[in-house]
């Protein structure tokens, strides 16, 4: 072994040994559990990380974000499944981003619904999405987060909320 | 027991008949705030306040909702004392009504805070987890009036409660 490599190793020891000490070695980060978090504690954290610096290239790719797609219509049955958008988005070109998709069969709603919840776009006969960028977290929380009707709008809207923060 | 049948009354003569996703049923002590069913924006959809219900504070009282779509998740009741800000958790109830047949309908007894206040709001968020990494939730208000008052109907005791309260708000720091 060179003494060149010596140092190296040497230099690498004390940034392991100092890691340890001072860091409380190997920890996990703080991650809180979203889907038992109450709504108003993961908007605390959320915001609490308000004036963090996103860096600019966590907005830039699609393959950071992902959406929900939630379809409440007569006849679409109740399955789950996963698929592959892909949307123009100002900017960014085309981007590819999965989405979950829940259905919800609402013919047995029509019965005793008012006929402006059946419409289209009533709460009976729409879609809901919800897209976050899974990259620019905080405690295991997207701080990025849109809610919109399509998923090329909700993505766009998320992207947009991505891009303010990394210039702030 | 007048009084629980009485109560049960008024809460089917006040009842709405409109239908939504999730959110709280109008009685003598829950004031709806608007009609709109399925509200996607905290923390009140942007509605006008109704006239609200007057209560004493620190009744114990009980709240109707129903359920017409099942999600997993729960639901979460605040309550704030003035201008839908400053929303204090009061109690959770996980959604334990997977597989029995829709509308699902709840109740639970809330004690309010022993304050008085004026345009106070009681918010009912069901926060939906078919996606544990991203819950998603529908709002639902009441307005109220904690003040002392002789002429204020008693609070109810509640006959059942078939959902499972959880601890509010572990853990947030």
């Amino acid at each position: 072994m060179t003494p060149k490599r010596i140092v190296y190793f040497l230099c690498f020891l004390v940034v392991i040994i100092a890691f340890n000490n001072c860091s409380g070695g190997f920890t996990a980060i703080d991650v809180v559990d979203i889907a038992s978090t109450s709504s108003q504690c993961r908007e605390k954290i959320v915001q609490k990380a308000a004036s963090l610096a996103v860096a600019p290239e966590l907005c830039e790719n699609p393959i950071n974000y992902q959406c929900d797609l939630r379809h409440f219509r007569p006849g679409v049955g109740s399955e789950t499944s996963q698929a592959v958008y892909c949307v123009n988005v100002a900017g960014m070109g085309e981007a590819c981003i999965p989405v979950n998709i829940f259905n919800y069969d609402t013919s047995a709603q029509q019965k005793d619904a008012e006929a402006a919840q059946m419409v289209e776009g009533g709460s009976y006969n729409r879609d809901e999405v919800s897209c976050v960028n899974t990259q620019v977290t905080t405690r295991g929380i997207s701080m990025i987060q849109a809610e919109g009707n399509t998923v090329s709008s909700t993505l766009e809207t998320a992207i947009d909320s991505c891009r303010q923060r990394s210039r702030q | 027991m007048k009084s629980v049948i009485m109560m049960s009354l008024l809460a089917l003569i006040f009842a709405d008949t409109a239908h939504a996703h999730s959110r709280l049923k109008a009685s003598e002590m829950i004031k709806i705030r608007g009609n709109d069913p399925g509200i996607k924006i905290g923390p009140c959809g942007g509605l006008a306040r109704v006239t609200p219900a007057v209560i004493n504070p620190g009744s114990t009282i009980t709240v109707y909702w129903e359920e017409t779509i099942y999600h997993p998740g729960r639901f979460e009741f605040y309550f704030s004392e003035a201008g839908d800000q400053n929303f204090v958790l009061l109690k959770t109830i996980q959604n334990n009504s997977q597989g029995t047949p829709l509308p699902h309908q709840f109740n639970t007894t809330l004690t309010l805070p022993t304050k008085t206040c004026d345009n106070c709001t009681l918010q009912m968020i069901q926060v939906m987890t078919e996606n544990p990494n991203n819950p998603t939730n529908y709002y639902s208000c009441a307005d109220m009036q904690l003040k002392s008052a002789t002429n204020n109907p008693d609070p109810t005791p509640t006959p059942t409660d078939p959902t499972t309260p959880t601890p509010a708000d572990p853990d947030c720091h």
